[in-house]
């Protein structure tokens, strides 16, 4: 397996053909899909386009109803990752920020990122190890750059919505994993918030590739090389952020939603839309 | 214990990382435990011998089923309404022990020894009234009561190892869980409760011989006190350490999310399992403890009404602390022993309303409600503290 490092293959995961029916409703269609690897690559559609779903099927919480998801990692060979169970994707090195903030509520900051740590993952080790020298200073460093170091001993569950949105990215730089898949991370953030951020997920993509999904265009247009564009399950367009906008398709789907949502209060969501087409 | 300066304002790296340093072990929380543990060594030098200390040290048994409750249930969510089973095992196997024991005793053969087995040992009175002719294979060798003081440790635990093994690898949540749980110990209940000859039916194994260990006979209820409570003791101080670990923090953030320590690469069956086994090991203990403290064992061990009033004990005193259960267990059991004196009909309704209320006033219990009170009263004393070094 060593010799493999040398040539290291481009593509980090790459859906083939999924679909994912439930009970007759396709939330992913027959999706072709790929990512490299170092990419920070930017999914957006609108709401129900089936992106968490994606996610779903990538970590192994959802199984496809057809097509598989191949995953490579770094020196070791492919896999199909139906083949493996949720925890065994996760220590093969796919790590994913959910949705809605997903911390253990009453364990302490320190414990939610002491947990995510890389480390072994058995019984026996749990039950005997401490925490070395060198992960209380690697907890110290992500302590820092989120920000919650004053935090450190609270329960996460008395968090701001915010600071469990930037938890949960903390555990996701302490888990340390090859391809990181990061749903709507600054949802609920103020604008100052969500910059801090995308400087953050910029400074992440140095050293792993990431998957990030948002509807917020401010917040595409400061991290996004490359963006795909999801629509009923569907790749809709794929390509630059000024060649997407530019896509008649999209501007289509998104004026179609932004007609509804135009005129009642928004909800965060719906403002994303409204910048997109602002933008366009 | 360098108290480090108020660090209010801007947090710089230094003072965060003596956060991180005194993060490791509770010290202060851990010299309370051990001074509450201590404390239950002393109401042995004050009851009465003969009547209130052998049933404080059945209490004393109570508590330690009910903190191997409350780490399933307390820390790591899973609310099980079985627990009997393995409390009934543990306790079984010291019956046929103290049982068999007695039967050789009083019929005084001086060619058997104490713990002498054979074909023509002598049998207890449900096998005789059950007219078998021998005492059965497998029960002979439990007369000696190490042979069956490791089986009640061994057995329990190797069921739930087992048990949890399938449910939590075949997925199983939840209400479901309960319920299986509930359904297995009802099956071993009415097992136990129809199989006259070989368990002693309906009418368990009363009237047992006093445990004899290392031929110390434990005729004094004050010696077999001070075993059970060190018992207790080391198996609160096991689980103390074993909270404190990175184990219990999995145990505790599977209770909180289970998907997300999944998604962190922890294989959650695994864990689940093992700390349902070590619950096995510790209800096993208890039930061998019970048995020795009031000499006899019966079927409703295995009854649900058994289990259901642990998870009350849980429950009133405190899920998810260590003090709460072995509180719980204490108080209720004295009240029960105080209105069954009373009102011999009204424990079970008082009971459940004693649940009705903890669930809606004190969903915490007693120790998470006293928590709470010592926060709310020192809030405003700690706030303005000037904090001099
Ligand atoms: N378990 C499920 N069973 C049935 N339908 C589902 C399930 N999960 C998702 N769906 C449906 O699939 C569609 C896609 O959902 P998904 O959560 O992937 O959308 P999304 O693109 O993440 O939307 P949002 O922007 O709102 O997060 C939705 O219409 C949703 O209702
Ligand atoms: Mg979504």
């Amino acid at each position: 397996m060593g010799f493999q490092s040398k040539t290291v293959p481009e593509t980090i995961i790459e859906v083939q053909e999924v679909t994912v029916d439930f009970g007759g409703f396709k939330a992913i269609n027959e999706l072709n899909f790929s990512i490299e690897r170092g990419e920070l690559r930017v999914v957006i559609g609108p709401n129900g386009a089936g992106k968490t779903t994606l996610l779903d099927v990538i970590t192994g919480k959802t199984r496809p109803t057809h097509g598989r998801v191949v995953f490579q990692p770094d020196s070791r060979p492919a896999i199909d990752v139906s083949d493996y169970s949720a925890e065994q994707i996760a220590c093969l090195g796919i790590g994913r920020k959910f949705q809605t903030p997903n911390v253990f509520k009453s364990l302490s900051v320190l414990e939610n990122l002491s947990l995510s740590l890389k480390s072994p993952r058995s019984v026996f080790w749990s039950l005997f190890c401490r925490d070395s020298a060198d992960s209380r200073a690697r907890l110290q460093e992500v302590l820092d750059i989120i920000g919650l170091g004053s935090k450190a001993h609270q329960n996460a569950g008395t968090l701001a919505h915010g600071e469990k949105q930037w938890l949960e990215l903390g555990m996701l730089m302490a888990q340390d994993p090859e391809l990181l898949l990061v749903d709507e991370p600054v949802a609920g953030m103020t604008p100052r918030e969500s910059e801090r951020t995308g400087e953050l997920l910029l400074a992440m993509a140095r050293k792993h590739t990431l998957l990030v999904i948002d509807h917020d265009m401010t917040f595409v247009r400061q991290i996004a090389s490359k963006v795909t564009v999801l629509h009923e399950g569907r790749l809709l367009s794929q390509g630059t952020i000024r060649e997407v906008q530019e896509n008649p398709k999209v501007i289509e789907v998104y004026l179609g939603h932004h007609k509804v949502a135009k005129r009642p209060a928004t909800t965060p969501q719906h403002a994303g839309v409204n910048v997109l087409v602002a933008k366009i | 214990m360098t108290k480090s300066a108020p660090e209010t304002t801007v947090p710089d790296t230094h003072t965060e990382n003596s956060a991180i340093e005194a993060s490791g072990f509770p010290t202060g929380r851990f010299v309370v435990f051990l001074v509450l543990l201590g404390c239950l060594y002393s109401p042995a030098f004050f009851l009465d011998p003969f009547y209130r200390l052998p049933q404080f040290n059945r209490f004393l048994a109570l508590a330690l089923f009910a903190l191997s409750v409350d780490l399933i249930w307390g820390y790591t969510g899973l609310l099980s309404l079985g627990q009997g089973l393995y409390f009934g095992i543990g306790g079984y196997f010291i019956a046929y022990s103290l049982k068999l024991q007695k039967a050789a005793l009083d019929a005084g053969n001086p060619a058997f020894g104490r713990y002498d087995w054979g074909p023509d040992m002598a049998m207890t009175d449900y096998m005789f009234q059950g007219q078998l002719n021998e005492v059965p294979l497998l029960i002979r060798p439990l007369i000696n009561i190490y042979t069956a003081g490791f089986l009640a440790v061994l057995v329990p635990t190797l069921v739930a190892t087992f048990f949890g093994w399938i449910v939590f690898r075949s997925g199983i949540k939840g209400v479901y869980f309960s319920l299986v749980t509930q359904a297995l110990v009802f099956a071993v209940f009415t097992i136990i409760s129809t199989q006259r000859s070989y368990t002693g039916g309906v009418d368990g194994q009363p009237g047992l011989a006093n445990l004899e260990l290392f031929e110390f006979e434990f005729k004094n209820y004050f010696h077999l006190n001070l075993v059970i409570v060190t018992i207790l003791c080391f198996f609160a101080l096991l689980s103390f350490f074993l909270i404190q670990s990175k184990f219990g923090k999995i145990l505790t953030a599977i209770r909180d999310n289970e998907f997300r320590v999944t998604a962190l690469g922890y294989d959650t069956a695994m864990y689940k399992a093992f700390v349902f086994a070590f619950a096995g090991l510790m209800a096993g203990v208890a039930g061998a403890l019970s048995v020795c403290a009031t000499k006899s064992a019966g079927p409703q061990f295995f009854s649900i009404e058994e289990s259901i009033t642990v998870v009350i004990f849980v429950a009133v005193g405190g899920r998810g602390t260590l003090i709460g259960p072995i509180l719980g267990a204490l108080l209720v059991s004295v009240g029960q022993d105080r209105i069954n004196s009373e009102f011999t009909q009204a424990w079970p309704i008082i009971l459940g309303c004693l649940f009705i209320a903890v669930v809606v006033f004190l969903p915490d219990g007693i120790v998470g409600g006293l928590t709470r009170a010592a926060k709310w009263f020192n809030r405003p004393a700690l706030d303005p503290e000037p904090t001099p070094t």
